[in-house]
C-alpha cells in the first residue's frame, strides 16, 4: 500500500516515487503484459541501463506529484523523476528519460526524447503528444490517455 | 480538519482524476467523489461533502460546504484554502497539503 511519506520532497527537486501497484482501479489501461522480468531479458541493451523513465516537468506542482505519484504507482517497472520545468533540459541530458511530460516543450526535448507529452500548454484544455516522431493532439486528455503513452514508452524503449 | 466526504471538482479532467485516485488510495478510510465544475453545485447538495476541492469556488460552495480549497483558480500558482472557518492563501501548493486535510484512519 501506498504512504504518503514520498509525496514530500524536502531539499531536493527530484526524487523517485516509490514502488507497489495499485489495486482497483477498473477505468484504467492494464499495462502490457509483455514486462521483460524473465531471465530471458539479460540480452536485452535496454536492461543495461535499467527500467525505462519518465520525466515529469510539469505545472502546478500538485498535479506534477499527483500524475507522478499514479504512473509511479500503476506503471510499477517505470521509474518516474519529478524535477521542476525550469530544470527540464539539463535533466533531460542527465537522465536520459524515455519519456517526458511537461507544460512546455523546448527544442531539446524535441531533439532528444522519443516520446513525449506536452499537457495542457498556456494552460489550455489541449494537449500535444510525440510518439516516436508521430504527433497527436488531446482536446482534453484524461489519465488513461496518459498511461497508454507511458506504455507506448516502455516497448519503445525496451524494443531498442 | 480531517474531511471524511471530499468532492473534487478541479479542472483539467487528467488533474481531477490523478487527485481522486491519489486521494482514494493514500486515504482509502475517506469517501472520494468526482464531479465536473459545471456539476459542481448540484453534486454538493446530493453529496454533502464536507471538503471540496474545485477550481473555482461558488457561491454554492461557500454557502453549504465546511471546507473547501480553490486549488491554481485560472491556473494561478496560488490556492485559496478555507478550512475550519479560516481563509489562508497558499503558494506552491504539494500533493501533502491536500493529503493532510483528510481525516485520520479510524
Amino acid at each position: 500500500m501506498l504512504k504518503s511519506g514520498p509525496f514530500v520532497p524536502t531539499a531536493a527537486q527530484t526524487y523517485p516515487v516509490h514502488e507497489a501497484a495499485l489495486g482497483g482501479i477498473d477505468s484504467l489501461p492494464e499495462p502490457p503484459d509483455n514486462r521483460p522480468e524473465d531471465p530471458a531479458d539479460v540480452g536485452n541493451p535496454t536492461r543495461k541501463r535499467g527500467r525505462p523513465r519518465v520525466l515529469m516537468a510539469n505545472e502546478p506542482r500538485a498535479y506534477r506529484e499527483g500524475i507522478a505519484a499514479v504512473i509511479s504507482q500503476l506503471r510499477p517497472t517505470v521509474v518516474v523523476e519529478t524535477v521542476e520545468p525550469d530544470a527540464l533540459d539539463a535533466s533531460i541530458k542527465r537522465y536520459v528519460p524515455d519519456m517526458v511530460i511537461c507544460s512546455k516543450a523546448t527544442e531539446t526535448l524535441k531533439g532528444r526524447v522519443r516520446v513525449w507529452v506536452e499537457l495542457y500548454p498556456e494552460n489550455g484544455a489541449i494537449s500535444v503528444a510525440s510518439i516516436d516522431g508521430r504527433r497527436m493532439e488531446y482536446t482534453e486528455i484524461q489519465l488513461p490517455d496518459l498511461l497508454s503513452i507511458v506504455d507506448k514508452a516502455e516497448e519503445l524503449a525496451r524494443a531498442n | 480538519m480531517g474531511a471524511r466526504r471530499i468532492l473534487v471538482a478541479n479542472e483539467l479532467a487528467s488533474y481531477r482524476q490523478t487527485l481522486a485516485i491519489v486521494l482514494r488510495e493514500l486515504r482509502p478510510h475517506v469517501e472520494v467523489f468526482e464531479t465536473t465544475s459545471e456539476d459542481l453545485d448540484g453534486e454538493i447538495t446530493r453529496l454533502r461533502p464536507d471538503l471540496v476541492i474545485c477550481s473555482r469556488v461558488t457561491s454554492t460552495v461557500r454557502q453549504r460546504v465546511a471546507n473547501w480549497v480553490e486549488l491554481y483558480p485560472e491556473c494561478k500558482p496560488y490556492s485559496t484554502f478555507y478550512i475550519d472557518g479560516q481563509h489562508r492563501v497558499k503558494q506552491d501548493v504539494q500533493l501533502s497539503d491536500l493529503l493532510e486535510l483528510c481525516a485520520s484512519p479510524p
